[in-house]
């Protein structure tokens, strides 16, 4: 019977699926929260800020195990269901923090998408409500994960501004999933800063500090 | 909407609205979504030439089993291996490999457990040294095709309709256990027949094999003859328990014997070996999340260590000489089920030339669990 949805009358976690009901203040501005307080707390929710080449970074996890096995599951399996489960607790605040800001995503290569059927980061700080500018693309498909450190800080290389698109003037909130060396992160703004932008920050999921990344790598599947 | 409702998962038959997702409006299935990767490639079915190289001669009990398996596969008859712990289970499914195996028939052995999977791996290469073995098991899926397959049941969806023989060992144990998905996959998988082992069947399954088309086969005793080791129930005050234990792993110390003390959880797993550490030295803990596990587990079987505390992640598959056993808290129900208790019991006396061991339930009041698995063990002693 197609007509009545059960399961929205009873709201389930989207990671351990128990039923559980969100804190109450959520319930008041009438905000479905995809995800429960246990699991929130098993991905291990860090805020961090810190500068870096003069940019202000937020992360809001530490990279580790169930932030990684959950990333995979959205990203590598396409488990599209887990989009709004990164920032369902912290999303609230980082709308009154970038107030007037304009999202610029991570430039991730067309095709890659294509074969996933959806762009992650875009999806991933989707609940920000923020507009949306895709100032930057990337011209290669390469994957830094196996890269080293040097070869990373080369990632400038791969990637150009977009003509046509104006940030001038524009407070601009650079977003990606995680942040290792934070070489795209700050090419990026590099580009930006170039092309006028008034004031630019990042905001990222995951931080990784350059060791830990390189041992979960090898863990990876592919 | 009515589309998402009328989803029924192709490969898991999952059909709760709970565990769908729309992905570009399609839905797509959550509960398997993990379940992601290379699928296995068909071989031609060549009838090959098979050498048994065992160290040793099955006894009559084990042959005449062991043809019994064999002609029911001819029969296409599932079986169910009833066999006590330490019977020889494994040796038992040699014979029916080994046919299939001439027939030219696709064999997969599977296993809950990965730790169980590597060291199977290594004694069917040794038996089958003509056949190309591969193990497959998580982070270990280079070489998906081979002769004889030994996997563990996650890995089951590489191979859907594919196995014309299907071994199942530890069908009782976690994660297989009560686990739907690995269930319907497993069914998936089969296209022949299988043979299922356990020394503590369930209720269900047991029924499942009395009815026409399954057989069940049992081996009450184990394979040297010699009486399974009955538990003691050690009934101590929490507080006296510690020095109870510490007193009996000084005196295995002194007949040099290795010990394995069981603890419910890996908490008090934890929190038992910094207490007994204080006053036994020579000693280590393994549990589920222990990093560096499978190096502890092989030191303690060159001797390395003279007492592993564990929790029961080392309740099944093991096999250790003249292994003394030591559970922790017997009385915590929850855990100590009557089958892993049986199970835990097993580790003891599995060897020809050491047939003998001590197990200690060691907890404040008895519970029909330990009870229940006390008897199970002297009524299998009885067949002897």
């Amino acid at each position: 019977m197609p007509s009545e949805k059960s399961n929205s009358a009873t709201p389930f976690c989207k990671v351990c699926f128990k039923a559980f009901s969100a804190p109450s203040w959520r319930r008041l501005f009438g905000e479905e929260v995809p995800l429960c307080g246990d699991c929130f707390h098993k991905m291990g929710p860090k805020m961090r800020l810190w500068k870096e080449d003069g940019f202000e970074v937020r992360s809001l996890y530490l990279y580790h195990e169930e932030i990684r096995s959950l990333l995979y599951q959205f990203k590598g399996c396409a488990d599209i269901e887990l989009a709004p489960i990164f920032l369902a607790y912290q999303a609230p605040l980082l709308r009154l923090i970038y107030r007037g800001y304009t999202i610029v995503p991570a430039p991730s290569f067309a095709s890659k998408n294509e074969a996933r059927g959806f762009n992650h980061v875009e999806l991933m700080f989707e609940c920000l409500h923020l507009p949306w500018l895709k100032a930057i693309e990337k011209l290669d498909d390469i994957k830094q994960a196996n890269l080293h450190y040097r070869d990373r800080q080369k990632i400038g290389e791969h990637l150009r501004y977009v003509e046509g698109v104006s940030v001038q003037n524009k407070k601009i909130l650079f977003v990606d999933d995680l942040f290792t060396t934070g070489a795209t992160a700050k090419a990026c703004c590099h580009l930006l800063k170039d092309h006028g932008a008034k004031c630019i920050k990042i905001l990222v999921m995951g931080y990784t500090p350059e060791r830990q990344a390189k041992e979960d790598d090898r863990e990876k599947p592919n | 909407m009515g589309l998402e409702e009328r989803f029924i998962c192709p490969r898991c038959g999952n059909e709760d609205p709970k565990y769908i997702g729309m992905r570009n409006g399609r839905p797509y299935c959550r509960k398997c979504i993990s379940f992601i990767g290379t699928k296995a490639t068909r071989l031609p079915s060549n009838p090959k030439t098979v050498e048994l190289n065992l160290h040793y001669s099955l006894s009559n009990e084990q042959k005449e089993l062991s043809n019994k398996i064999i002609a029911n596969y001819h029969n296409g008859i599932d079986t169910l291996v009833y066999a006590v712990c330490g019977a020889g289970k494994t040796e038992l499914s040699y014979g029916v490999i080994a046919e299939a195996l001439r027939l030219g028939h696709q064999v997969g052995f599977a296993l809950p457990r990965r730790d169980v999977v590597v060291e199977l791996y290594w004694r069917i290469k040794e038996a089958f040294p003509q056949n190309r073995v591969v193990a497959v098991y998580g982070e270990h899926t280079y070489a998906l095709e081979g002769d004889i397959i030994i996997l563990t049941t996650h890995q089951l969806y590489r191979y859907p309709n594919y196995f014309d023989l299907l071994v199942m060992d530890e069908i009782d144990a976690f994660p297989f256990k009560g686990n739907d998905l690995l269930i319907a996959m497993y069914h998936a998988s089969l296209r022949g027949h299988c043979v299922m082992m356990s020394a503590t069947p369930s209720k269900e399954i047991l029924s499942e094999f009395h009815s026409p088309g399954h057989d069940v086969v049992e081996l009450r005793t184990r394979f040297h003859k010699h009486p399974i080791p009955v538990p003691v129930i050690v009934l101590k005050a929490k507080t006296l328990q510690i020095p109870f234990l510490l007193s009996k792993l000084k005196r295995y110390r002194i007949i040099n014997k290795p010990c394995f003390v069981f603890a419910p959880t890996i908490a008090q797993c934890e929190e038992l070996y910094s207490v007994i550490a204080l006053f036994a030295k020579g000693g280590n803990y393994v549990h589920s999340q222990r990093e560096g596990r499978e190096e502890i587990i092989s030191d303690f079987k060159k001797g390395g260590y003279r007492y592993l505390i564990t929790t029961s992640v080392l309740e099944r598959g093991v096999t250790i000489k003249d292994l003394q056993v030591i559970v922790t808290s017997a009385d915590e129900a929850k855990i100590y089920s009557s089958s892993t208790l049986i199970q835990i019991a097993g580790r003891a006396g599995r060897k020809m030339d050491a047939p003998d061991g001590e197990v200690i339930f060691l907890a404040e009041k008895p519970t029909e669990e330990m009870q229940n698995a006390i008897r199970e063990i002297e009524f299998c002693n009885t067949f002897l």
